[in-house]
């Protein structure tokens, strides 16, 4: 679809254009990022080591207590966190493994 | 920008829901040609989102893959997906289609749907497929069953790291596609464009859409469904099962208030299954139906409707003026009994679900020489013995496209818009299989 096959040298020529052209939403995008990615090593930190339900983890954070949740969703979708036991009416959540060997002291986020 | 290409076909099908697939499979079996456009980047339309589908609480999902693999499958049928109709008319004996595809920036014939560019990529979006519930990525798979199985980029989210581009085996992703227009020529066209839910955002009533626990059907059924964004019942506002659901029906239909003076027609059913379905997944929780009446039309849906009631299920004769936040999460409802106690009411619930109206997925505007009803959607010439009859020669009709109906009432149209489309394209000299 594209017009020609770029060429590697017309390439990062190309790139650059299309970072210009989209340079608005793109500055938004690297925010909206940036901010989840706080969010993310937040909850995972608070959850190395433990199983905590989702307002334990918000007042833990201090996130909201329906975006911790969004949160939780979704990095169970990726794999990174698992359902654990039920307390009371609220499951409880854990890291992965592989996600929790990463949230040990020293490793890099 | 300019138009690329042409392409012919005896059939040309709008819409990839239910009613298209269906329409673009019996075509195709009697050797005709048929072209599939979809707006999305997959076929399946509303039918692959739900959960199960009643009276007979099938797996939806289970029973749609089979017809949307057939119809990927079949030699005749070609699916045009992530395509947007920008205007359909008649040339002399042809109908003419202009199209434009929308950039995935994704090579479709390259990517293989390992969805390694998914996990690699640091963009979290709200997921549309899973009602905004939880997240989906920059570049993404829509849905685990998709048809294609194909990744797409979402520009608006993409912030050009390249991550996807560096992870991809096969070198797929294309950063520099661009929206490409083509013309389709077919003989014959079916509608089948499906619908929409009334938006929730203008809804004062019922908090547009800033209540965490007021959600709308469409999102119940994700949480309902195997795939859905927490695999079991929860609250969106913090993860607790529910004590007590309540279903608001006609939240928007039979209103004149709110432009939609007509029955969406389905939307009793649906909350009835959903109920049925929360009894067996929280055999606590309280379920209560506020409803104006039942409309349990079909067959089996009145025993349905029995036996939702002998399951536990609360019907509650009244009108829902208003929801709003109540303590801790849980939503309270300002309602008019038409029960013995008579009066306004107020009750909590811990979790609210709004059964909307529905309005067409499309309507022709100036894109088009087909014209529609007091409700919007495409005016049908010959509504009882002909319900596929449009007022343009050789354009049929089929589905939600004519207005509101259930899956089995799209089924049994698209069969019959299928059949007006073979007998058009017959008296023109195309051959159907022997």
């Amino acid at each position: 679809m594209s017009d020609a096959p770029i060429e590697a040298e017309s390439r990062k020529a190309a790139l650059k254009k299309l970072i210009a052209a989209r340079r608005p939403q793109m500055i938004a995008a690297t925010a909206r990022m940036k901010e989840q990615r706080r969010a993310l090593k937040a909850i995972k930190e608070h959850l190395a080591g433990a199983e905590l339900t989702v307002p334990e983890i918000a007042a833990a954070t201090g996130l909201p207590v329906s975006e911790v949740l969004w949160y939780v969703a979704t990095l169970k979708k990726y794999g990174e966190i698992l359902e654990g036991t039920k307390a009371g009416a609220y499951f409880r959540y854990r890291l992965g493994q592989v996600v929790a060997a990463e949230a040990e002291p020293g490793s890099d986020e | 920008m300019g138009v690329q290409q042409n392409l012919k076909f005896d059939a040309l099908v709008l819409g990839g829901g239910i009613a298209g697939l269906e329409a673009a499979l019996n075509l195709a079996e009697q050797d005709f040609s048929v072209a599939v456009v979809e707006k999305d980047a997959s076929i399946g339309g509303k039918m692959i989102r739900l959960s199960k589908v009643f009276p007979t609480l099938d797996c939806s999902s289970c029973i749609t893959t089979p017809k949307m693999a057939a119809a990927a499958h079949h030699p005749k049928v070609t699916l045009l997906t992530y395509c947007e109709l920008q205007s359909l008319e008649r040339r002399g004996d042809e109908l003419v289609a202009l199209i434009t595809q929308k950039p995935r920036y994704v090579d479709l014939e390259k990517c293989i749907g390992c969805r390694q560019c998914e996990y690699q990529c640091p963009v979290l979006v709200p997921d549309a497929e899973q009602g905004g519930l939880a997240a989906r990525k920059a570049i993404y798979i829509p849905f685990s069953n998709a048809i294609p199985q194909k990744a797409l980029i979402d520009p608006e989210n993409c912030i050009l790291c390249g991550r996807c581009e560096k992870v991809c085996p096969t070198q797929a992703v294309d950063f520099f596609q661009k929206v490409e227009d083509f013309t389709l020529t077919a003989a014959t066209a079916v509608i089948a464009t499906g619908f929409e839910m009334m938006p929730l955002e203008d809804k004062v009533q019922y908090g547009q859409g800033q209540i965490p626990d007021v959600i709308t059907a469409l999102q119940m059924e994700r949480l309902l469904a195997p795939h859905g964004p927490y695999n079991r019942v929860l609250r969106p506002y913090d993860g607790k099962e529910p004590d007590s659901v309540a279903f608001i029906q006609c939240a928007g239909s039979r209103d004149q208030s709110m432009g939609v003076p007509y029955c969406s027609r389905v939307c009793c059913m649906y909350a009835i299954k959903q109920a049925m379905l929360l009894s067996g997944s929280l055999p606590l929780a309280d379920l209560t139906v506020y409803y104006l009446d039942i409309r349990a039309f079909g067959k089996g849906y009145e025993q349905f409707f029995q036996n939702a009631q002998a399951m536990g299920v609360n019907f509650v004769k009244g009108k829902v003026a208003y929801v709003e936040p109540g303590e801790g999460g849980a939503v309270r409802l300002r309602y008019e009994s038409q029960e013995a106690e008579g009066g306004v009411q107020v009750v909590e619930h811990d979790l609210v679900v709004l059964s909307l109206g529905l309005l067409p997925g499309w309507t022709p505007g100036a894109s088009c020489a087909l014209s529609t009803g007091a409700d919007n959607f495409i005016k049908t010439v010959k509504p009882k013995l002909a319900p596929a009859l449009t007022e343009l020669s050789g354009v049929f009709v089929a589905g939600a496209a004519s207005g509101p109906k259930d899956i089995v009432d799209s089924i049994v149209e698209a069969g019959a818009a299928a059949m007006e489309a073979c007998r058009y394209l017959a008296a023109r000299g195309f051959k159907a299989a022997g």
